[in-house]
């Protein structure tokens, strides 16, 4: 049995511990930032770079919005401010960009890491990571996107009186006047007589 | 079927985009479209050639030579409509002009466009009734 003042449960706390909105990140000079930062005003900027070094979670867009200057105000109008900046498009763009670098920069560990499990005979994801290193060195199948551009064939054809006549036969075919079309076809025509150039 | 301002001033156009098939209406709009193209001045001798050679393949089934020949070059307002109709196809990047198909078979635009060029009217009717003397050149 269970005796009173020993063992009992802690009343549960609450809410949860609030981030310090000390300012995390410095913002580079212009030079340095892409075409997407470039776009943003100078709180929306230092937001965004304190959302990608800050912490994460709950809370994290709060502790951005306020590190990057915006209030002082109360917590639900940050909250509303912190909403707002974040799914503003011009921020949306500037995360993504942010984002892919730091993606593209962790890949690199995520290599490491993958590399060390498939190393580790004991590790339970060994084959899993040997496979997976296996299926990204020498995959079983490839895709290749391929951008075929197609044109009109670049077809010279001179107007003979052979093309001429066909040109008016297809003309007559399709209702079109064949002596307007051949006519037509002849003013397109350049004639000139070949001259050698002197060295 | 949709109730259009252009079966008002044309009676049988109703009948006759019932019985005409899609593909033939779409093929119809392309001639001429193909046609006023052939009156520039500026086409090459090979493009010409081709642009001919391509409108001389419409002809298969009920798309007699008698119903192509009674299309008329279109005017500038359907060669506007064709052309934004055409570039549906390659924002798309179509090839097989899905969008475009889509959009100019539509019985209202059909039937304004029918309103724009009478000569469609005309070649339907050679359609309908494919066994006539072909119309004089």
């Amino acid at each position: 049995m269970m005796q009173l003042g020993q063992d009992e449960p802690q009343p549960r706390k609450r809410g949860r511990p609030k981030y310090s909105a000390e300012p995390l990140a410095t913002v580079p000079d212009e030079s340095e930032l892409g075409p997407a930062m470039l776009k943003l005003t100078p709180k929306q900027r230092r937001f965004v770079l304190e959302l990608k070094l800050g912490p994460a979670g709950y809370g994290s867009e709060v502790r951005a919005a306020r590190a990057a200057g915006y209030g002082p105000t109360t917590d639900g109008c940050m909250r509303r401010i912190a909403h707002q900046v974040l799914h503003n498009p011009k921020v949306q763009d500037a995360l993504h960009e942010v984002g892919g670098k730091l993606i593209r920069a962790a890949a690199f560990q995520s290599i490491r890491n993958t590399e060390a499990i498939a190393n580790n005979f004991k590790h339970r994801d060994c084959l899993r990571a040997n496979l997976a290193l296996l299926d990204r060195g020498f995959p079983t199948e490839t895709f290749h996107h391929i951008t075929v551009q197609k044109n009109t064939p670049e077809m010279l054809v001179i107007a003979s009186e052979k093309v001429l006549a066909r040109i008016a036969e297809l003309a007559a075919r399709a209702g079109l006047d064949p002596l307007a079309q051949t006519e037509a076809a002849r003013v397109k025509q350049i004639e000139a007589t070949a001259e050698p150039i002197a060295d | 079927m949709l109730h259009t301002p252009a079966w008002d001033v044309m009676p049988d156009a109703e009948r006759m985009m019932t019985s005409v098939p899609l593909g033939h209406q779409y093929e119809l709009i392309l001639a001429g479209y193909f046609k006023r193209t052939l009156l520039e001045q500026g086409m090459s001798v090979a493009d010409r050639l081709h642009t001919l050679e391509g409108l001389g393949t419409l002809v298969h089934g009920a798309l007699t030579p008698a119903a192509l020949a009674a299309v008329a070059p279109a005017g500038e307002t359907m060669m506007q409509i064709v052309e934004e109709a055409l570039r549906l196809d390659l924002d798309a990047n179509s090839e097989t002009c899905e969008a475009s198909f889509a959009v100019l078979t539509r019985p209202d635009v059909f039937a304004n466009l029918l309103k724009l060029e009478p000569s469609l009217l005309d070649a339907m009717r050679w359609m309908a009734d494919r066994h006539q003397a072909p119309p004089p050149l």
